[in-house]
């Protein structure tokens, strides 16, 4: 195509056309820059994304299942206050799960109230089993306690009191294990899980302790005897370093005792689901099972703790990205001037073209080429600038670190090391915005290169 | 008859509105070679680039082959030899030659370029940089480059204009030698009467009119 071989040749900077050449190298470098930073940019916002996700999901799950207010005015939630076989104690949804039907004994038990909701077709937590048969799943307890760590040192004895926010081990988790430090021990029935920060503090393997609250029926403080068998990476959730990991068994003793209610609204009981399901497809799941007014399907980014660090993180990537896209358009907008003067520098060679037949087409394909050349050449410099700096993102961060004197990004937030790969969605982004950018802004001089009249053109030469 | 143009006007409103073309009128068989001449500024060259589809006219009718004249003829059935040359400074001899069937997206090998280099006594320098060659060498590259795509008609506007004697002799002399080979029409605007001679008909335009002068 001698469209495109010519416009190649009219890239290639010439000793009689210093400015366009000059030009040329100020668009393809301002481009290239901007390639650079806006990749950079989306590589690392979204590795750091990623890995929080990743870390979160690992603690809890990417979807999550807990009641709705329907459930709580449910037959089957409230049957258990009048069934002896409950022990008229109400029971968590891990408790529900494992004994079906219905526990209360017309002959047996106390008559109902006339108020007493209807006895419904389903059983809410038997029917959210049967939905999410062949999905990995688990039910999990929040609750609350205050933790006391005896720790004995050097023959000096202190104890370590922290309110704390328990989370029941979901051992069926698949990634849960990413989330532990090396040389746990083995968990057991009185083993709990501290977040690392605790490691600060002093605490090792292997102290002891116990979990205090009040039992509501007895106003009297109560104690569960625990060992620390571990630390875990809690990532960015805002509660993380106060959340201990404990044995289900512990949570389930909590909430028989005491009403457990979380402060930012977090469920404090339901289901915790791993796997390849979408929210919608368990949504479609539930209520094709009837039981959708019981339960409320909720997926990582809406969950109380990151939703709006989430949010807020990704609603900044966006302005960026916005921002990124103009200066790209800004950038590209150079590609016009160096154009306009290629044309000018070129207009004897337009009119001798259109001369020896070429459409005007074929002449706004030439300059067309040129803007999409500089638009592939800046993006292909670009990205391998980008790719040079992740692949060098540590020494980035300390020549950035000690120019601001402090640590440039908090390993608690971002972790120990930026992420370091080139993300494909931004890659994709520039890959595709920068060359249609440039060609966009090509296509300007070249509808001025085909109004040229060749035989004006020509005369005047 | 290859090209018939009847009643050609062309009115030029700056610098102040005058008609350069009046009612021109012009036929060319193949194989014949028209000469036009007239004083500077009576629009020779307007004529020519009317008459190869370069520039636009205000009436008239003008037929190749007996259609009307269309701009994607210059490609195919047109050959132009300019003054100035017009080469494209960035490319080989041979890449010049060959620019024409690129364009009208011909497959064209590079033997046929080789073969017109030939005929122009420039195979050897072929690769060379037009920017590289002298006058008269580049006017011979663009004589080569006219007939690439086998055009019916030339359209030469003072073709050795810009040379010096000798030179010019020598490309005037492969012009017609050509011409009369490759049994091409020829229409060439100039003011050398002994070059108008060489031609089968010379007309004059003279104040918008196109007169016969010699036969």
């Amino acid at each position: 195509m001698f469209e495109l071989s010519l416009a190649l040749k009219y890239l290639i900077p010439k000793k009689r056309s210093v400015a366009t050449a000059l030009i040329s190298l100020v668009s393809v470098t301002v481009i290239s820059l901007v390639v650079w930073l806006v990749l950079v940019f989306l590589s690392v916002t979204s590795g750091i994304e990623k890995n929080w996700v990743s870390k979160f999901t690992a603690l809890q799950a990417p979807l999550r299942i807990s009641p709705t207010d329907e459930y709580y005015r449910s037959y089957y939630y409230q049957i258990d206050h009048f069934a002896a076989a409950s022990n008229y104690t109400v029971k968590t949804i891990g408790e529900k799960a494992v004994s079906p039907g219905d526990p209360y004994a017309p002959d047996k038990d106390i008559e109902l109230p006339a108020f007493f909701p209807k006895k419904e077709s389903i059983n809410p937590v038997q029917g959210a089993l049967r939905a999410m048969d062949g999905l990995c799943f688990q039910d999990f307890e929040i609750g609350g306690a205050l933790l006391k760590l005896h720790l004995q040192r050097e023959g000096r004895s202190t104890w370590l009191s922290q309110m704390s926010f328990l989370l029941s081990i979901a051992d069926k988790n698949p990634r849960f294990s990413t989330l532990l430090l090396p040389n746990t021990l083995p968990l057991a029935d009185d083993t709990i899980l501290l977040p690392k920060s605790y490691l600060d503090s002093g605490v090792a393997l292997g102290d002891t302790g116990f979990l205090s609250y009040t039992s509501a029926p007895s106003s009297q403080e109560q104690r569960i005897p625990i060992r620390v068998a571990g630390f875990y990476d809690p990532g960015f959730m805002s509660m993380g370093n106060r959340c201990v990991l404990v044995p289900a068994k512990i949570t389930r003793m909590i909430h028989s005792a005491v009403q457990t209610t979380s402060p930012d609204g977090t469920p404090v009981n339901g289901f915790f689901v791993w796997g390849n399901v979408s929210k919608p497809e368990l949504v479609a799941r539930f209520e094709k099972a009837g039981i959708s007014k019981y339960w409320k399907i909720a997926s990582y980014d809406e969950y109380e703790s990151a939703r709006d660090l989430l949010a807020q993180f990704r609603s900044d990537r966006l302005l960026f990205t916005l921002v990124g896209g103009i200066v790209l358009l800004v950038a590209c907008c150079n590609v016009i001037s160096m154009l306009i003067l290629l044309v000018n520098d070129k207009k004897k060679e337009i009119a001798v073209l259109q001369a020896l037949g070429a459409k005007k087409s074929s002449v706004a394909l030439i300059f067309g080429a040129c803007g999409l050349t500089v638009g592939v050449l800046s993006t292909m410099l670009g990205t391998l600038l980008a790719y040079v700096t992740l692949r060098n993102i540590d020494t980035v961060v300390s020549v950035l670190s000690s120019l601001q004197g402090r640590t440039a990004f908090n390993p608690m937030f971002f972790g120990q090391q930026l992420p370091h790969t080139l993300s494909p969605d931004a890659l994709t982004f520039v890959l595709i915005a920068t060359p249609v950018l440039s060609l966009l802004a090509g296509l300007v001089p070249a509808l001025r290169a085909t109004r040229l009249q060749p035989a004006t053109v020509l005369r005047s030469e | 008859m290859i090209l018939h143009a009847t009643n050609i006007k062309k009115t030029f409103l700056h610098p102040k509105k005058s008609v350069l073309l009046n009612d021109v009128s012009l036929s060319v068989a193949a194989g014949e070679s028209v000469a036009i001449t007239g004083r500077s500024g009576e629009g020779k060259t307007t004529l020519l680039h009317i008459l190869g589809g370069l520039e636009p006219f205000d009436e008239g009718q003008i037929l190749v082959h007996g259609k009307p004249l269309h701009p994607e003829m210059r490609g195919t059935k047109f050959g132009f030899v300019f003054q100035a040359f017009h080469l494209l400074e960035d490319l080989s001899a041979l890449d010049n030659v060959l620019l024409p069937a690129k364009i009208a997206r011909r497959p064209v090998s590079k033997e046929h370029g080789l073969k017109l280099l030939e005929k122009v006594g420039l195979s050897e320098r072929a690769n060379f940089p037009v920017k590289l060659l002298s006058g008269g060498e580049r006017q011979r590259v663009a004589l080569a480059r006219a007939l690439c795509n086998n055009p019916d008609i030339l359209f030469a506007d003072e073709p050795s204009g810009n040379l010096d004697p000798e030179n010019a002799m020598s490309v005037n002399n492969l012009l017609f030698d050509l011409v009369a080979s490759e049994k091409k029409a020829l229409i060439l605007v100039t003011h050398d009467t002994t070059l108008a001679a060489r031609c089968h008909r010379t007309l004059m335009l003279s104040n918008g009119k196109l007169v016969e002068s010699i036969s």
